[in-house]
């Protein structure tokens, strides 16, 4: 007796499960929560598109304005070339007027070179601000990834707990020294124990469905915030280092700008931020492309998963029968071997 | 030449002290400007976020790009509400997830909080305020403040007198006593503000057909320290010390003795103030202990005896 007993015992026994097992009503609320999280997300990474878009048209803008003096400074150095003996004495006689009317083109300058200095510190603060979302939401997507393959490795244990219970079940009729009513106890208590463990796998498998469902479009989410971040870092280090460059000369030839040499000097300064406008004018674009046709596409495809998904839990539990629990535990115990091919097949691939 | 992070706060930490020592009045830059500029530059306070820490060749003072992105991100602080700033829940994921963000993050918001409320040096700036109104006769002053290249933080102060039709459209007095400039005349000061200082005063006079009572340029800077910018006529000590200088300028009908106490800098060749003015020149350091009365001397023996103050640079 204490052999058929010991067997009975066994079968159950607990299953190792990691936390605890979820219920039908948590796993709709988790379904829920991670909708409004996606909702809440897709509506951030909206508003720091449209921040990286304002944001790039801005220091574009200021780059240009910055521009106009290259004019201002081309025409300084063709009036002060006039040599003829009108220009001399047009210059004398207007020489009071004109020495107020006179712009310093450096003041002007270091001016406009303070506004995209400004714009560019925006921009800076900008780029740790994506940096963050985008750590963010790959610790969102690393963390459904934990909980995608927990979920499979409890479905495991419950499956594997689940056969051994309808083996101990399919034996307990022919197990020796067993009364009448010891049987009918044990009978009651494996049936039991065998449907609360396919509820839980069921659940299991739910949450792992769950799980991978938002894995593709928060993945999406975080490459489209790396996107903006990269290009906003490499902008905001090429643009901070060629204005910084150019910072310093205007102000150093700044002090004798009256002087044509320094007039030819300061349009070459002028140049390289001519090249940076146009490197700008780029960037604008792109800005616009995410804004116009990636951000709206994004937006339409997370709504229609959220449209479609439906979590895989059986409408009615409690109705589960032993023939379901074991074909439930049968197809998850048949899904974990195929995970693990597929991981080893990866883990060859790498190598 | 730029400073690694590590020698940034030093450095800094000695300007201040030479600052604070030299405690310069109203003739140069704002004392309190300039000591708030430079801890906002500090990485202790700043961490990464102002860097490079880029010093210039010749004067050994905080490059332009480098003080003027403190001066940007006083911009965007001052235009972004407090509660606007990273909040700490925020800090504590970053730092969970990337520590080096969390602090380039949290630099930033102790940065903002500072720098919304205090002023910093201008890069380039004009202010002027009517100083009295005798019968119909106006005198105003005018501060023009420039941070430059090669000489460090400038300022030239400038009283103007003249009968009241003169003044007007280029000063106009508010009800509130707030003096509106004509931008030409910070365009004319802008060209001429390095010009010796009698072409100043006479390119002053001239522009604005005003007489020019009293006319002064101060310097707070160069900053000589080992390792840094050594101009070819600077004493050996440079090496051995740190040394900031105060240089200033006067001309003026109340400079009723002329004097040349730089021992740096000699006066322009056949300089000619104008009549009934008289020009006053003096230079002042604050230097380290260690080089303290090396320059005295060498002050001394330049027949500028000067007493220079001690730089004692904190630790904190």
């Amino acid at each position: 007796m204490a052999r058929s007993v010991e067997i009975v015992r066994a079968a159950l026994r607990k299953p190792a499960l990691k936390g605890v097992a979820p219920s039908q009503a948590q796993l709709a609320q988790e379904q829920a929560d991670l909708q409004r999280g996606h909702a809440a997300t897709l509506e951030r990474v909206g508003e720091l598109v449209r921040s990286h878009h304002a944001l790039s048209t801005e220091v574009g803008g200021e780059l240009s304005t910055a521009l106009e003096h290259k004019v201002a400074l081309e025409a300084l150095a063709a009036r002060d070339a006039e040599t003829g003996i009108l220009a001399s004495l047009t210059r004398a006689l207007t020489r009071r007027r004109a020495i107020l009317e006179r712009k310093s083109v450096a003041e002007d300058l270091v001016a406009q070179f303070q506004s995209v200095q400004v714009s560019l510190t925006r921009a800076s603060a900008f780029s740790d601000e994506l940096r963050l979302c985008a750590l963010e939401l790959q610790a969102e997507v690393d963390r459904l990834h934990t909980e995608s393959a927990r979920a499979g490795r409890n479905a495991t244990a419950c499956a594997g707990k689940v056969l051994e219970i309808d083996a101990a079940l399919e034996a307990l009729p022919t197990l020796p020294d067993l009364s009448a009513d010891d049987r009918a106890r044990f009978t009651d208590a494996l049936q039991f124990e065998e449907r609360s463990l396919s509820i839980a796998l069921e659940l299991y498998r739910a949450r792992r469905t769950l799980c991978r469902q938002e894995l593709g479009p928060t993945r999406e989410l975080r490459d489209t915030v790396l996107d903006l971040h990269e290009d906003m870092a490499r902008f905001v280090q090429q643009a901070g280092a060629a204005v910084g460059g150019q910072g310093h000369r205007i102000q150093a030839l700044g002090l004798a700008a009256d002087a044509p040499t320094v007039v030819a000097e300061l349009n070459e300064c002028m140049q390289s931020m001519d090249h940076l406008a146009q490197a700008s004018q780029i960037y604008i674009d792109q800005a616009q492309h995410l804004l116009t046709e990636v951000l709206p596409e994004l937006s339409h495809r997370l709504g229609e998963a959220t449209r479609h998904r439906a979590v895989a839990v059986a409408d009615d539990l409690d109705e589960l029968s032993r023939e379901r629990a074991r074909e439930l535990a049968d197809r998850a115990l048949k899904e974990a071997a195929a995970a693990e091919v597929e991981q080893a097949f990866a883990t060859e691939r790498r190598l | 030449m730029e400073l690694t992070p590590a020698r940034a706060t030093p450095y800094l930490r000695a300007l201040q002290a030479g600052a604070r020592a030299l405690a310069p009045h109203d003739d140069y830059v704002p004392l309190a400007a300039t000591l708030a500029h430079l801890r906002a530059l500090d990485p202790a306070l700043s961490g990464d976020v102002l860097l490079p820490a880029r010093v210039d060749d010749r004067s050994g003072m905080p490059a332009f790009g480098w003080m003027q992105r403190a001066a940007a991100e006083q911009v965007v602080a001052r235009a972004t509400p407090p509660d606007a700033d990273t909040p700490d829940e925020a800090l504590a994921r970053a730092h969970r997830m990337d520590p080096s963000l969390a602090a380039r993050l949290s630099a930033r918001r102790a940065l903002r909080r500072f720098l919304r409320g205090h002023d910093l040096l201008p890069a380039t700036h004009l202010d002027a305020r009517l100083r009295r109104r005798t019968g119909s006769a106006w005198s105003f002053a005018l501060r023009y403040d420039r941070m430059l290249a090669g000489a460090g933080w400038m300022r030239v102060s400038v009283e103007l007198e003249g009968p009241a039709r003169w003044s007007r459209g280029l000063f106009d007095v508010e009800p509130d006593g707030a003096v509106r400039i004509d931008p030409g005349v910070r365009h004319l000061l802008a060209r001429q503000c390095v010009l010796p200082l009698t072409l100043l005063h006479g390119a002053l006079t001239d522009a604005l057909q005003v007489s020019v009572p009293r006319l002064s340029r101060t310097f707070v800077g160069p900053f000589w320290f080992p390792g840094g910018p050594r101009p070819d006529d600077a004493p050996d000590l440079v090496d051995r010390g740190l040394v900031l200088h105060l240089a200033s300028e006067v001309m003026g009908v109340e400079v009723h003795t002329a004097g040349h106490r730089d021992p740096w800098r000699s006066p322009p060749a056949g300089e000619a103030p104008p009549p009934g003015q008289q020009i006053f020149r003096d230079r002042r350091f604050a230097a380290t202990p260690s080089v303290r009365a090396e320059l005295e001397a060498w002050c001394h023996a330049r027949r500028a005896p000067a007493v220079v103050a001690p730089l004692v640079p904190s630790a904190g």
